[in-house]
């Protein structure tokens, strides 16, 4: 590198050569006041702020296209070069709107920075402005052409960086010049990629995100990457689209590996709030990115393990109770970390809900199994039928910490009338027989997938767990309107029951059950009953024969979290049912000997989200159910996962697990970091060019059975996309990330020299 | 609507440019007011800047708006210390020959035309009786010969009077289009200045 010698306001600086002076002194931290440059960006000297007086030469230099040479005396702040620079200002600022304090860029502005630092008002000059109204017609972004001052920042990066060349200098009907959309078209007219490079490089409020697009974060590439931020445990997203779009699947599945030891139960599962996020959902629908994910996961090599990241040994021991997403992802980076895992799960099969709550049509037995059996070949050794009563004992066995992550496998039944006849189930309780059956059949014999078949689906004699058995009979009526409800309405009809009907308080729109669910339910032949409260469920020698409902004419939550309905007069009636099934929620089954401080929900009290608290505070002990005070210190204790925070998603348990793992190794000694890289790093190319088709994409569908077809067994529903629409659904992504590579510009303040 | 093109005259020679900012000037150069000349000077140059320069693309419109302005009897002390301070700005910091060439006619206006555009902002005033605000249209009672023609031609209903009588202009409402000075066969519409 060949380098040469400039003076700047008498400093003298070492410059690479090839560099502009203005290049060069702001590498210095020497200031000089600039707009229109943009340290991304090609230089051209428009806005004739950074004008410098180079000895030995008669003309003025704009110091951001003007080439450092050797032996090069500059000034930079001189009188005239002063009085040059606050008329440029003035000018610009004659034909800007002067609200700053209206403006959402206030405080954050290029330019009010610089009226700051030069000075300046526009009480010599007469105004301008050439009123235009605020452009809020693109989906994305709001112009407003009365604060840009045409210093084309974003025209080069829409041009030289990205390629798409949307903006350019535009003669306006008055023949102003103005930074307009080509042929003042609108942004989609001209295959605007709203990538958002303008928005990011706009010293000014001209280009704004709108209003909701992005949650205000201090991390700037959560903030700027809604997918990433909204998921729980902050998946790269954009990062494995990105890799599946090009084809890179085995990079892509490693992606999504960083951060879940989950990534095909996710695929088909995950309650994916990135797409409630994705801001493609603004132009035309939310990428598929879970059913993208699944795809990885299809894929998946195991190419990833090469890389994955083993600590040495510490020889420390750590007790898992329950092997749920929310135990397992704990424990497995545990044992990454070096440390001695054993997950004690009560049910004969581990995972959970993955295993034992969602049905097996919406996620197959065979995509849990194998994740849990790359688990437990990181070293993680998982005892099933193990239930834990008394954490004592288990301190007894040498556990140096215990993480509880029980979940929330406790149905809960309404204190109504024939709540607890003999035909009413609970949700969790019935879709675990019907789980554990299919468990168990695909235990004993991988190869067949265990489904039921009619013949004995009616009858559902549950021999291998304990407990008595579900009867199902014809007419099913399921009371609750989430998720889990359409879980238990879907399982009866594949288990043959003939009519199901899912009741529930809210109205079609509040219902928390996902919009895919209610779809398929319906296309499954499941009535849906609507704004309905239950009085009662009747009762015909011994058994439940209905439920009376009355319907609800609207309903809040009061501020002590009550339900307040109002209720139609003379509405009541009675659903006739020989099934009934509770859906409403579940609780955390925490054993009263535990000692841990409960809150609302029977949910474990934590200090941090991690860490228990222990209910008698004298001694900080846990008693044991016999009383004998003993060795188990709440500093010992962790919880994590649906225990703490109630029924929640696979995802926030993954996220809730890594989390518990990362505090617990830190308190084992560790460094607490469980990050890991299973990709290698490439910075993604930041040119999109042109593409006519792109904001014309439409989201693929993955392919489902026929309505018709699935109800007869428990097989998985939806299809996995082929290569080709995974890589055209990929290439639907908006790239948000892109935007995080794009320098933010330091304000004069930021200088030493300035 | 239709696009209209913009110049480019980064890539342009500078004979071209100084040619095409020439012609512009030739388009004015008869003017005798130097303030109106600028204003019509500088509103056509700024319709043909390429406008990405600072300097160019507002200091010219700066110039349009600032003459116009003081034809219109509203200048202001220390007006003519900024259109010398943009010109000269211009011819020295323009990026192209464009903003210079432009910048040194109008620097030449005003600097040669000083006298003028201090009447205008300060006497209001404008001895070449071409700016219209500055001038007040009146029917010449001696001459008048109460025919009503210059009424009747009168857009803006500016005169008052009817047929036989002494014609009155009213200088509020007048809007110097001279339909009247036309019509008047008695030659009875004058415009002198007023002192």
């Amino acid at each position: 590198m060949k380098t040469v010698s400039i003076t700047i306001d008498g400093h003298v600086l070492e410059v690479e050569e090839g560099k502009s002076i203005l290049h060069a002194a702001l590498e210095a931290d020497l200031y000089i006041p600039h707009l229109c440059h943009h340290p991304d960006l090609p230089d051209l000297g428009e806005c004739r702020l950074c004008v410098v007086e180079i000895e030995g030469d008669s003309e003025i230099r704009t110091s951001c296209t003007t080439k450092a040479l050797d032996g090069m005396v500059v000034r930079t702040k001189t009188d005239r070069l002063n009085a040059m620079r606050r008329l440029s200002m003035e000018l610009m600022l004659a034909n800007h709107v002067d609200d700053c304090t209206t403006c959402p860029k206030y405080l954050k502005c290029e330019l009010q920075s610089l009226i700051q630092y030069l000075e300046v008002s526009t009480s010599r000059l007469r105004r301008t402005l050439n009123s235009v109204p605020v452009n809020t017609a693109n989906p994305l972004f709001v112009r407003d052409l009365n604060r840009c001052v045409s210093c084309g920042r974003c025209i080069r990066v829409c041009r030289e960086v990205r390629g798409v060349d949307v903006l350019d200098f535009q003669m306006t009907q008055e023949d102003r010049i103005v930074v307009d959309v080509r042929n003042h078209h609108s942004m989609a007219e001209e295959n605007c990629r709203f990538c958002g490079a303008c928005v990011e490089v706009c010293p000014t409020g001209a280009l704004q995100d709108k209003e909701g697009v992005f949650k205000p974060n201090l991390n700037r590439e959560l903030e700027l990457i809604p997918c990433k931020s909204e998921c729980p445990a902050h998946t790269d997203v954009p990062k494995y689209i990105r890799a599946i779009k090009e084809g890179r699947y085995q990079d892509a599945i490693a992606v999504i590996r960083e951060k879940a030891p989950f990534p095909h139960s996710l695929g088909y599962v995950c309650m994916a709030f990135c797409e409630s996020v994705c801001r493609r959902k603004e132009i035309n629908e939310a990428l598929s990115i879970r059913e993208l994910k699944k795809f990885a996961a299809v894929q998946d090599q195991g190419l990833w393990r090469d890389k994955a990241r083993f600590k040495p040994k510490s020889g420390k021991k750590v007790a898992v109770v329950g092997g749920g997403p929310a135990g397992l992802t704990a424990a497995y980076y545990l044992a990454k970390a070096g440390h001695d895992v054993i997950v004690f799960e009560a049910a004969p099969v581990a995972g959970g809900m993955l295993s034992t709550g969602i049905p097996e049509y919406r996620l197959p037995r065979e995509a849990v199994q194998a994740e849990i059996a790359e688990i437990e070949k990181a070293g993680v050794r998982i005892l099933t039928n193990a239930r834990v009563t008394s954490l004592t004992e288990l301190k007894d066995q040498g556990f140096h910490k215990i993480l509880i992550a029980i979940g929330a496998g406790a149905g809960t039944r309404l204190p109504i009338k024939g709540a607890d006849l003999p035909n009413v189930y609970e949700n969790i309780d019935f879709l675990r027989k019907v789980s554990l059956r299919d468990s168990i059949t695909l235990r004993n014999s991988m190869t067949q997938g265990g489904s039921v078949s009619l013949e004995d689906s009616v009858s559902l004699e549950d021999s291998v767990s304990p407990g008595e058995s579900i009867t199902l009979g014809e007419r099913v009526v399921v009371l609750g309107g989430g998720n889990v409800a359409f879980d238990c309405a879907r399982s009866a009809v594949r288990l043959g029951a003939k009519e199901v009907s899912v009741v529930c308080l809210e109205n079609r729109e509040a219902m928390t059950a996902s919009e895919d669910e209610i779809r398929e339910g319906l296309e499954e032949g499941i009535r849906l009953i609507n704004g309905r409260t239950f009085l009662a469920i009747e009762e015909t020698n011994g058994r439940a024969a209905g439920v009376t409902c009355q319907e609800v004419a609207s309903f809040r939550f009061d501020e002590n979290r009550r339900l307040q309905m109002e209720l139609k007069p003379h509405s009541e009636h009675v659903i006739p049912a020989d099934t009934v099934i509770f859906a409403a929620g579940q609780r955390p089954e925490v054993p009263e000997e535990w000692q841990l401080a409960v809150g609302r929900g029977n949910l474990i009290i934590t200090e941090d989200g991690v860490r228990v608290i222990v209910k008698e505070t004298e001694g900080k002990t846990v008693q044991t159910g016999a009383g004998e005070e003993n060795s188990v210190k709440a500093k010992d204790l962790y919880a994590a996962g649906d225990a703490v925070y109630g029924t929640h998603s696979v995802i926030r348990a993954i996220a809730a697990g890594r989390k518990a793992a990362s505090e617990i190794d830190l308190d084992l000694g560790g460094n607490g970091d469980i990050e890991e890289k299973l990709t290698e790093e490439a910075t993604p190319s930041p040119y999109l060019g042109k593409d006519e088709e792109f904001l014309r994409l439409e989201r693929e569908q993955a392919t489902e059975e026929p309505a018709e077809a699935r109800i007869m067994n428990f097989k998985e529903v939806s299809h996995c996309f082929p290569d080709t629409n995974a890589c055209s659904e990929a290439g639907r992504c908006l790239q948000c990330d892109l935007r995080t590579q794009i320098t933010r510009p330091k304000l004069w303040v930021h200088y030493k020299i300035k | 609507m239709a696009l209209k093109e913009r110049m480019q005259w980064k890539q342009a020679e500078k004979e071209t440019i100084s040619d095409f900012v020439r012609s512009g000037f030739d388009e004015v150069a008869e003017n005798p007011c130097p303030v109106d000349q600028l204003k019509a000077f500088s509103d056509r140059l700024r319709r043909t800047s390429c406008g990405e320069c600072v300097i160019c693309r507002e200091g010219i419109l700066q110039l349009y708006t600032l003459s116009d302005t003081i034809t219109q009897g509203i200048g202001r002390d220390g007006d003519i210390d900024v259109l010398r301070e943009i010109s000269a700005d211009m011819v020295i910091g323009s990026g192209c020959d464009y903003g210079k060439e432009a910048g040194k006619y109008a620097q030449d206006m005003v600097v040669k035309g000083q006298e003028q555009f201090e009447k205008h902002i300060k006497r209001k005033r404008c001895d070449a009786l071409v700016c219209k605000k500055f001038i007040y249209y009146y029917a010449a009672p001696d001459k008048c010969i109460g025919c009503h023609q210059c009424a009747s031609v009168c857009e803006p209903h500016a005169i008052a009077g009817s047929e036989g009588m002494i014609h009155v202009v009213d200088p509020a409402v007048c809007s110097r289009c001279g339909a009247c000075i036309a019509v008047c066969e008695a030659g009875a519409i004058k415009k002198p200045v007023r002192p």
